[in-house]
């Protein structure tokens, strides 16, 4: 799959758009008499766009959380779907709690849990069954991961994980990057003047938008250096871990000085602690 | 590294985006990891970001942040980071005058 995602137009514009126009009639709603949305957390408007873009992406066909319909011919009700995304979010929550119980995980692992594993399960088997029995794509002319996955894979249990794997990691990343980006510009009011200044005078104004292209979105230099900035302070992802494939040494790390080769047998799990790392002057952690 | 002052300068701890207009960090700055296993998703990831900022800004001209915490944003930690608590902002619709 990784050769087919290096490419530039793997971001589907008209992909985010629709969802996006989604989210601006729940906005839009909202708006009072001054002009003013509600006071409300936007991060849960932000995760439920990140999960429908995600979705139609990944199956070829979105759970439209923000809408109150399905598509015609939908292989789920949306009450289905609702189910669905309210597991995901919960069941993650333990997920990584598992983390830390390491070993002990079954502590954690209650009747609650499982039952929201099995509807997440239940729920992305169905588009894997439909998708291995028949054999044209339901998004004609786009790319659907699931498509790529089994072009190299027919085994649904593979086909399963490999999109949960996908869908977290395409989903809440981007969506705690928006939002912290979206915190910082409210903190900053003139780093929001600026920026919206530069999007108009590159991009036009939201009736009448012109040049919004991948390439188009990476010259635009003040809104590049405002992603930049909100990665290096809040980089989604606070941990990572890598299993050895075979028996390996990492260069340092071992001795009573910590400056001799550490031995890592095949099988072994090894983690690191991204967010420390990068925060690494004396700010609170964990 | 993302926050070392030598890199970046005695404000990195602040939310400055100027900054990069002459910064080259290399190695510093590594938000998708390097190497063969680097994030798979990345293009993906900035063109969602940069696609949703730019649709939201045309169609609203002002945030209001009076809820939301000074300083470093807090995180809560699931798999991946989130703002603790939410974000708790209002937007302004650019079609309706300020007042």
């Amino acid at each position: 799959m990784r050769p087919q995602f290096n490419r530039d137009q793997i971001a589907d514009l008209d992909l985010f758009e629709k969802h996006l126009q989604n989210l601006f009639n729940i906005l839009d709603r909202q708006v009072d008499s001054q002009g003013w949305t509600q006071s409300g957390d936007i991060q849960h408007f932000v995760e439920l766009f990140t999960i429908d873009t995600a979705t139609e992406f990944l199956f070829g066909e979105s759970v439209n959380s923000l809408e109150g319909k399905t598509e015609p011919n939908s292989l789920a009700t949306k009450e289905e779907m609702k189910i669905f995304v309210d597991s995901f979010v919960a069941a993650e929550k333990v997920t990584a709690e598992s983390l830390l119980y390491n070993e002990l995980y079954w502590v954690i692992h209650d009747r609650k849990f499982k039952d929201q594993c099995a509807a997440v399960h239940k729920f992305v088997d169905t588009y894997v069954q439909r998708r291995l029995k028949s054999p044209n794509s339901e998004r004609k002319g786009k790319f659907v991961v699931l498509d790529a996955l089994v072009d190299d894979t027919k085994d649904p249990l593979e086909l399963r994980y490999e999109l949960l794997n996908v869908l977290l990691a395409g989903s809440d990343t981007i969506k705690a990057s928006i939002t912290f980006l979206l915190g910082s510009l409210a903190q900053n009011p003139a780093v929001f003047e600026q920026l919206r200044a530069r999007i108009l005078e590159d991009f036009g104004t939201f009736d009448q938008p012109i040049n919004i292209t991948v390439s188009g979105l990476k010259a635009c230099a003040y809104l590049q250096w405002c992603i930049n900035e909100t990665l290096r302070m809040y980089a989604a992802v606070p941990t990572n871990y890598r299993e050895a494939v075979r028996d390996t040494t990492l260069p340092f790390g071992g001795g009573p000085d910590g400056q001799s080769p550490v031995f890592i047998p095949k099988g072994r799990m090894v983690n690191w602690s991204v967010r420390p790392l990068f925060l690494h002057v004396s700010l609170p952690r964990y | 590294m993302h926050t070392n002052p030598e890199v970046w300068g005695p404000d990195a701890l602040h939310f400055v985006p100027e900054r990069w207009e002459k910064l080259r960090p290399g190695f510093s700055y590594l938000p998708f990891n390097a190497g063969p296993r680097i994030c798979i998703g990345q293009q993906f990831a900035l063109a969602e970001t940069a696609y949703f900022v730019v649709r939201l800004l045309q169609k609203f001209d002002a945030i209001d942040g009076s809820s939301v915490p000074k300083g470093r944003l807090p995180c809560e930690w699931k798999l991946v980071d989130r703002v603790a608590g939410g974000l708790k902002v209002r937007i302004h619709s650019s079609e309706k005058e300020t007042s």
